[in-house]
């Protein structure tokens, strides 16, 4: 067998891949196996998946892995077989065995050299196997065999020729311990072993079945032998990994005779049949695989994501090519009208155009994924919470096929993580709670994805007991994030915000669920990074949504074009509130500071011109008391509050690809990347959260002095 | 020419002075390109220009040398050089030409007075009658950003990278 060092990357990666796919089905499946009537299907296809993932691991050489799913596949074919139900104890040690394998995959793809010690898990698997179920099994076992030959007149002529010719049958049953991975092999070296002294009429599982591995840890055989009853347990007994043999002289029992005689015909047909019809339906199975697989092949491709990157970056410089070559020939089209080239050169540049914007479309389009990727984890995530919690939680999912940039995908498992934590572990009241509140035990956790106006909206709904704003401000005060004064003059929804403050927890404990305190900030944080917005709606008593707003790619944004001096900036529209050209008099200075009074609407906003604010040497030879304003709002906890941003002139909104900035540049504070538009012009983004920082910063100093 | 090594160099002038850098270094020599301002970013880079639809950052080899800067014109170049891994666009005020150079008429800069800021002079090569600087630009932009503490990657400016 090869060892771990000689699989090459490429091997690896497949095998990575499978796995971690694998590991996602096993996930679902064996959450919905729970939930369920157990279904053959379900079964099967939890079944096969650990199968194959015994066959992919074991033939690397990843011993640990391949043993632990070895149990794991022991134990479903019980399943599977119907001679265990399922159990909780059940669920429970296929799901460790599920964390311990994905603890084993991380191992291997950080080329750990110590994996951890799966023994325990086998344990439980063993034990889960084992349990309740066990004795059925092994009464059942006792007398499969002779159901068997008893049921086959051909077997039991032979078994009587044997006879006949010195030769006594037994019916020898051998254990191989449970810990060991080699049941398939052990098996084949008892059958060969055996043949040497005499002739094993039949075995359970077959010598077809052994060959291909599907067996237990128990063989059953009928053996005709001259040795002795000694001998032949020796014989067996040397073979490692045996636990124990039993073996006793076959006759055709006295009872069972004239029942077996009397049934031989119909029992082999029967039995003929059953196994017939058995076989039919494997035959569809592998079947239906084969056609899914082929299927698979003509519709779907394996694409590395930095490949899709880079072509979604040549796809990028095709677009701003395509303006580019349009301008020029309708600039030549002006000038030489007449000409037939460079008519037929304008002809060709609108088709170029048609054709680069739908393969941009189509770009943007592969590079999505179902947010139903990500959600599957959750249910498994929910199921765990709860029972760790004894809390009775369903999570619901809506709308998993919404197509979401794979980049966004990433990024918002963290926060839905620890959204989802949240709800079950502060959101949601104890069973005894629920009850005296009159609300249902089980409490109903929705998780929502849906397209709305050109963004992705997240929504997960509890319905719990709702954030009390009041103990948040009593909490906010006490740990010194805001002053008591602040406090009384802060409206519910004001305090609302105050959940995303650092530092800010209002569950009555901590619990290891969903650590001390820190979270909803950082929550904020990483969704504001993506250019996205929390929001919060609660009700007390009723429950709370929080609702994710994300762009559909952050690939493209939409940008609203504006310039200071001979620059043009690019602003994300998602930050602009509103663009407007103020009366001078709106214009004023309070203390050496600009702001821009909205006397109608009784606002007040200090007022940043943009360029100054980035540090740039501001153009004066452009007038400056005549400037647009762009009002952004910032999300910043509880310091929300809309800012006016001052610029030469608008230009337009458009859509833009951001690209990132070198390194080599530095920190470029306020610049979020850069874009090119169609003629070729470099546009920064502004990074209008870094921006309003710094200038509430400076307006602190200043304040301060 | 004398036998042995010889090292082929893309020839330029800056402020009246001659420079030679490796042929390897250079990705490619364009033409003039309009420069966007980026703020906050190391005092002699210039901005960012557009190369076929990426952005790159552009150095203002005159302002990196302390000499006088000015404005650009026709013979104005941009030199596309990587700079440890990074694209990066070097302005110089013309290029002339290719030239291959026996290794053994190259003077290393070692034996020559050097200062803090000219360590990234490799050496001085004597070509027919003229001195032709040899600089290492690695040291000379990659050495740079280094010192004022600005070679990693900001990560805030990686959130939003396509």
């Amino acid at each position: 067998m090869a060892g771990p060092s000689d699989i090459s990357a490429d091997e690896l990666k497949v095998f990575m891949e499978e796995a971690t796919s694998l590991l996602e089905l096993l996930d679902e499946d064996i959450v919905r196996l729970e939930q369920q009537e157990e279904s053959d299907d379900l079964l099967q296809e939890i079944f096969r998946a650990a199968h194959t993932l015994k066959g992919s691991s074991g033939m690397l050489g990843f011993e640990a892995m391949a043993h632990l799913t070895h149990a794991m596949e022991d134990l479903l074919d019980r399943v599977r077989k119907k001679t265990l139900a399922v159990s909780p104890a059940i669920i429970d040690a296929l799901l460790m065995s599920l964390d311990g394998l994905k603890i084993l995959c991380d191992n291997i793809s950080a080329e750990e050299e110590t994996p951890i010690d799966v023994t325990p898990i086998v344990e439980a698997l063993h034990a889960a196997a084992a349990g309740g179920a066990a004795p059925v099994e092994a009464a059942a076992a006792a007398s499969s065999l002779v159901t068997v030959v008893a049921a086959d007149a051909a077997l039991v002529a032979r078994a009587e020729a044997a006879r006949a010719e010195g030769r006594t049958p037994h019916l020898v049953t051998v254990h191989i311990r449970q810990e060991s991975d080699w049941a398939a092999v052990r098996c084949f070296q008892i059958l060969n072993s055996l043949d040497r002294t005499g002739e094993v009429l039949v075995s359970i599982p077959s010598q077809t079945e052994i060959e291909s591995e599907q067996v237990g840890h128990t063989l059953e055989l009928l053996f005709a032998t001259a040795s002795s009853v000694d001998e032949m347990t020796g014989l067996i007994e040397s073979v490692e990994d045996v636990d124990e043999v039993t073996a006793e002289v076959w006759t055709i029992d006295a009872a069972a005779a004239p029942v077996a005689a009397a049934a031989v015909a119909p029992a082999t047909s029967n039995v003929v049949e059953i196994d017939a019809a058995r076989k039919s339906k494997a035959a569809q199975e592998s079947l239906a695989t084969a056609a899914q697989k082929v299927e698979g092949l003509q519709t779907t491709v394996r694409i590395d994501v930095e490949q899709l990157d880079s072509m979604m970056n040549m796809v990028g410089e095709l677009v701003i090519d395509r303006t580019r070559v349009s301008q020029l020939s309708k600039l030549l089209g002006g000038r030489f009208k007449d000409d037939e080239y460079v008519r037929s050169l304008g002809e060709t540049a609108t088709h170029i155009e048609k054709v680069v914007d739908e393969l941009h479309e189509n770009m943007m389009r592969v590079r999505m994924l179902p947010v139903g990727l990500l959600f599957s984890k959750f249910p498994r995530l929910v199921r765990d919470l709860a029972r760790s919690m004894d809390k009775n939680i369903r999570l619901e999912i809506e709308g998993e096929d919404t197509e979401i940039d794979r980049s966004v995908i990433e990024k918002i498992k963290d926060p839905l993580v620890h959204l989802i934590r949240n709800a079950a572990d502060h959101g949601i009241e104890t069973a005894e709670e629920r009850r005296a509140a009159g609300k249902p035990e089980l409490s109903i956790l929705k998780l929502v994805a849906r397209h709305e106006q050109g963004q992705i909206v997240i929504s997960l709904e509890d319905d719990g007991h709702g954030i009390d704003a009041e103990r948040l401000k009593a909490k906010a005060v006490e740990r010194g994030v805001i002053s008591p004064e602040k406090a009384a003059r802060m409206s519910d929804e004001e305090a609302i915000g105050l959940i995303s403050a650092p530092g800010l927890s209002t569950a009555a404990k901590t619990t290891e669920v969903s650590g001390r305190g820190v979270g909803m900030d950082i929550v904020r944080r990483d969704i504001e990074a993506l250019k996205g917005h929390v929001e919060v709606d609660t009700e007390l008593g009723r429950g709370t949504v929080f609702r994710l707003r994300l762009p559909l790619t952050l690939a493209t944004i939409r940008g609203l074009l504006v310039s200071c001096g001979k620059t043009t900036y690019a602003i994300p529209l998602n930050y602009v509130q509103e663009t407007l050209r103020p009366d001078r008099e709106q214009l004023k200075t309070v203390s050496g500071r600009s702001v821009l009074s909205l006397r109608t609407r009784n606002a007040v906003m200090s007022m940043i011109w943009l360029d100054e604010s980035l540090g740039v040497n501001a153009d004066r030879s452009v007038p400056r008391d005549d400037p647009y304003v762009v009002v952004v709002r910032t999300g910043d906890g509880e310091r929300e509050r809309p800012v006016a941003i001052a610029v030469d002139r608008l230009i337009d909104q458009q859509d833009i690809v951001v690209k990132s900035l070198s390194g080599y540049l530095g920190r470029a504070r306020g610049i979020a990347g850069a874009s090119i538009l169609g003629d070729g012009q470099v546009v920064l983004i502004v990074d209008i959260a870094s921006l309003i920082k710094a200038s509430h910063r400076a307006s602190d100093v200043a304040e301060a002095a | 020419m004398a036998d042995g090594a010889e090292r082929q160099l893309v020839v330029f002038d800056l402020a009246n002075e001659v420079y030679g850098i490796n042929i390897g270094t250079v990705r490619e020599i364009i033409r003039m390109q309009t420069v966007t301002f980026v703020p906050d970013a190391p005092e002699f880079v210039k901005g960012v220009i557009n190369l076929r639809g990426r952005v790159i950052p552009v150095v203002d080899l005159r302002k990196r040398f302390g000499l006088p800067v000015t404005e650009p014109t026709p013979e104005s170049r941009v030199l596309v050089v990587d700079i440890a891994g990074n694209d990066i666009g070097v302005i110089v005020d013309a290029v002339t030409e290719v030239q291959r150079i026996a290794e053994a008429s190259i003077e290393p800069a070692a034996a020559l007075v050097t200062t803090e800021d000219s360590y990234y002079i490799e050496g001085i090569a004597k070509v027919e009658d003229r001195l032709l600087i040899l600089l290492d630009l690695d040291r000379a932009l990659g050495a740079a950003v280094r010192r004022s503490g600005v070679a990693d990657a900001d990560p805030a400016v990686d959130s939003v990278a396509a």
